[in-house]
């Protein structure tokens, strides 16, 4: 991996050292994407708070269960890519490539359950047209569920360089900083699950 | 232990994981209600809760603990101020 960062980040002897975790550019990306979404929820709270009667009935929907699985299948996926690269970066490559595979079995266990709520919505008439909180619904969860697909596709980009690492030894810097950088983007679709699964599914 | 399970990020799981059951038995199924919490006063819950879950993200799972202070400081001012916001629209709208 890279030099003196990940050594220090190995050893766990941060002391003094502060360093950017894999790249700038993937934190500019990290920065616009959760103002965006930050500013969806600000739309949503002050609609949710001028309209309360309208909203707390349109949300009786939402099956607070369903919001409580995928929150656990995302912190339980990011925790194992967190360790899958931790892994990487101490070269133990057979627990960083069970990791990563359970990463993105969780991860798909996320897109295929939010497809099957879909599913079951729409089968009852619930659709983004039905109301205003159905709308902010279907509009942030679906962003937030292509923002999923794109990160597994980046999940699956270091699976193919976990094992690279375990056949060739030493990964090119660039590879290091995007492997990195893929594991920050899914951090953060976990990140903006937590705030959906605390407006939709608990505040309502 | 298995030193993965003593590391950080698996302590900060944990208590992430331990946060959500606590917001869903309170929120979902009702409890805070019964115990009296108002809806404002369950919303602003929920949303705090949501925003320690999601600091020890940014701390242990996306390394911003480590992270010069610019950068950490930022984006925990960031969803210190979306919480705060969330809470005074429902309180004052």
């Amino acid at each position: 991996m890279t030099a003196i960062d990940t050594d220090v980040r190995v050893r766990g002897e941060m002391g003094r050292v502060r360093s950017v975790p894999a790249e700038a550019g993937i934190w500019v990306f990290v920065a616009l994407d959760v103002l965006i979404f930050g500013w969806m929820f600000v739309l949503y709270a002050y609609q949710r708070a001028e309209h309360p009667v309208v909203f707390h009935a349109a949300s009786d929907v939402i099956t607070p269960a369903f919001g409580l699985i995928y929150t656990v299948l995302l912190l339980t996926s990011s925790w194992f890519i967190v360790t899958a690269i931790g892994s990487l970066r101490r070269h133990e490559h057979q627990v960083a490539e069970r990791c990563i595979n359970l990463g993105i079995g969780f991860g798909a266990a996320f897109a295929v359950l939010k497809v099957v709520e879909y599913s079951i919505k729409f089968a009852h008439g619930y659709l983004p047209v039905t109301n205003q909180f159905l709308m902010f619904y279907f509009v942030l969860t679906f962003v937030h569920f292509l923002h999923a697909s794109g990160g597994l596709i980046a999940l699956g980009f270091v699976r193919n360089q976990i094992r690279r690492s375990a056949e060739n030894g030493q990964l090119p810097r660039q590879n290091v900083q995007l492997v990195e950088a893929a594991g920050i983007f899914w951090h953060m679709v976990d990140l903006l699950w937590i705030f959906l699964f605390a407006l939709f599914y608990l505040g309502k | 232990m298995n030193p993965i399970l003593r590391q950080r990020h698996t302590r900060s799981y944990i208590l992430a994981l331990a946060l959500t059951l606590v917001s869903f038995w309170l929120a979902a199924a009702d409890h805070a209600a019964h115990l009296g919490a108002s809806g404002h006063m369950i919303w602003a819950l929920v949303l705090v809760i949501a925003g320690i879950k999601i600091r020890l993200v940014l701390m242990d799972f996306m390394e911003l603990r480590s992270a010069p202070l610019g950068l950490r400081i930022s984006f925990e001012a960031f969803l210190g101020g979306i919480a705060v916001t969330l809470i005074l629209l429902d309180l004052l709208v």
